[in-house]
């Protein structure tokens, strides 16, 4: 896995200049948003620190240089998993940086932005483990198009379930939900939830590995 | 042996490759053909890039599922169109060759790499043609492998550089225990370096014979019609009309020359017997 986590690495540090930009863009809508906007700053960071990991994909399909890695000594499930250690690293290393530069501009607010980039993390995971299976399976172009349905769909069902949410609780606001909701997860074990949320975001690791790995398996080059 | 195919088959929508070859230690074993003669389809069969529908291949005395990454660092391979990342350079293709394997010669690439003229700055994207066959063929030989398979690794270059390469295959098969096995639409490549040749079409051997043989014993015979009603016709494989009369594809030279003196007759070349192979009428 070494030899491809290198070729990855090396692979994202050619494109310095578009990391510059990327953190320019960063920097300039944390100015815009104001510095109490720290989820967004976190999100958008992890999300485009994560998305490297599709360059890199796109890029082995696109001068088929996986059917080469496939001749080297890696198979192919070791190609899947390196993806998702290589998208967890890069991921964890924008987070961290995010995290970081907000905490030092809300040092009066550390733990909730401490609590807020946690569960960003956690979201922007599960984010990546639908990703990852859809572009190992379509590549570049394909693999952005399915996302975009995804997105759709995603959205669609978030529509929907507050429009349910409002028959089932009439008279109740979306921000009266979400402060009763946080309410009720303050007054649960902290460990308890941590424990039950490592367990499911664990349990949906597993399955997208599997279905990636299912993916390559079959993958004719 | 180092490897061997047994019906290998593959079905495509218009395409259905079916083969059987082995390539021996101590051997360069070419397959030559026409393109989409199923060369590469068969390559990729034994690399384990494609699925195969039935057949059985062993590479290094194994059924080709059971090989592992540790098999692999003994197998060197040059596929047609495919190398690493265009994006990467030669310097980075080091670092990620020398996490792959473990018996990677990091001072022989580089020398070579400096023989050849490669830059080691320069991304693989930007390379010319030569530049990135020579690249691909030291990369194969970079790590000790005992068996390389070559998909036309001459193609697209000049004579220069391809007698370069061709010398960099001698020097490897100085080694006891090594194999090659070559795919090229050359033949001139092939007629210097292999010791025998499989000769494909439609997804089929059509028929396997040592290059020496070749050269030495087949002959093209060209004969006008009524050399041809005369001509015993036992040692011809195949025939083709031509203007003339007829030309007439011989595994026995020393037959027709011997019994008819008088028949125009062409030495066995690789080029030859493609083309008889391809388009004449076996026998």
């Amino acid at each position: 896995m070494k030899g491809l986590l290198i070729k990855d690495f090396r692979f994202i540090f050619k494109g310095k200049r578009m990391a510059v930009r990327l953190l320019a863009i960063a920097l300039f809508l944390l100015f815009l948003q104001g510095i109490e906007n720290c989820a967004f700053i976190i999100t958008y960071i992890t999300m485009v620190a994560g998305m490297m990991v599709l360059g890199t994909i796109s890029s082995d399909e696109y001068d088929k240089s996986n059917a080469f890695l496939m001749t080297m000594p890696i198979d192919r499930d070791l190609y899947a998993k390196e993806k998702y250690v290589f998208s967890f690293a890069c991921s964890l290393a924008g987070w961290l940086f995010a995290t970081v530069l907000c905490t030092a501009l809300q040092a009066g607010h550390w733990e909730e932005v401490l609590a807020q980039a946690a569960v960003i993390f956690l979201i922007l995971s599960l984010f990546q483990f639908t990703i990852l299976p859809v572009q190992l399976k379509f590549g570049g172009d394909n693999g952005r198009m399915v996302l975009v349905g995804i997105m759709a769909v995603i959205m669609v069902a978030a529509l929907l379930l507050e429009k349910g949410l409002q028959i089932l609780l009439p008279g109740v606001e979306p921000e009266e939900l979400y402060l009763r909701v946080t309410e009720w997860v303050k007054a649960q074990n902290i460990w308890a939830i941590g424990i039950i949320l490592c367990a499911v975001w664990l349990a949906c690791l597993g399955i997208s590995l599997a279905i990636s790995k299912r993916i390559m398996q079959k993958k004719e080059f | 042996m180092l490897l061997k195919l047994d019906h290998v088959q593959k079905q495509y929508k218009d395409f259905r490759l079916d083969c059987s070859f082995q390539v021996e230690e101590g051997c360069v074993t070419g397959v030559i053909g026409a393109n989409g003669a199923g060369k590469s389809t068969a390559f990729k069969a034994i690399l384990g890039l494609i699925k195969t529908d039935g057949g059985r291949i062993e590479i290094l005395g194994k059924d080709q599922k059971e090989v592992t990454a540790h098999d692999k660092e003994s197998i060197g391979v040059v596929l047609a169109e495919n190398t690493f990342n265009s994006m990467l350079t030669a310097g980075d293709a080091i670092k990620v060759m020398r996490a792959m394997y473990h018996r990677f010669d990091k001072g022989r690439f580089l020398n070579k790499c400096e023989q050849y003229g490669i830059p080691l700055k320069k991304q693989i994207k930007d390379f010319s043609t030569g530049m990135k066959a020579k690249f691909k063929l030291l990369v194969a030989m970079s790590y000790g492998a005992r068996l390389l398979i070559l998909d036309e690794p001459t193609v697209g270059l000049d004579s220069v550089t391809r007698e370069e390469l061709l010398d960099e295959m001698r020097e490897f098969m100085e080694q006891e225990g090594r194999a090659i096995l070559i795919s090229s639409h050359i033949s001139s490549d092939l007629e210097g370096l292999c010791d025998d040749l499989y000769f494909i079409q439609g997804g089929s051997i059509l028929f396997h014979e040592d290059t020496d043989v070749i050269l030495s014993d087949y002959a093209t015979l060209k004969v006008d019609v009524e050399q041809y009603q005369k001509l015993d016709k036992s040692h011809i494989m195949y025939q083709q009309r031509r203007p003339f009369g007829y030309e007439l594809l011989t595994r026995e030279k020393q037959f027709y020359k011997d019994n008819y003196p008088g028949i125009v007759m062409e030495k066995g070349t690789i080029d030859s017997l493609m083309a008889m192979a391809a388009k004449g009428e076996a026998l």
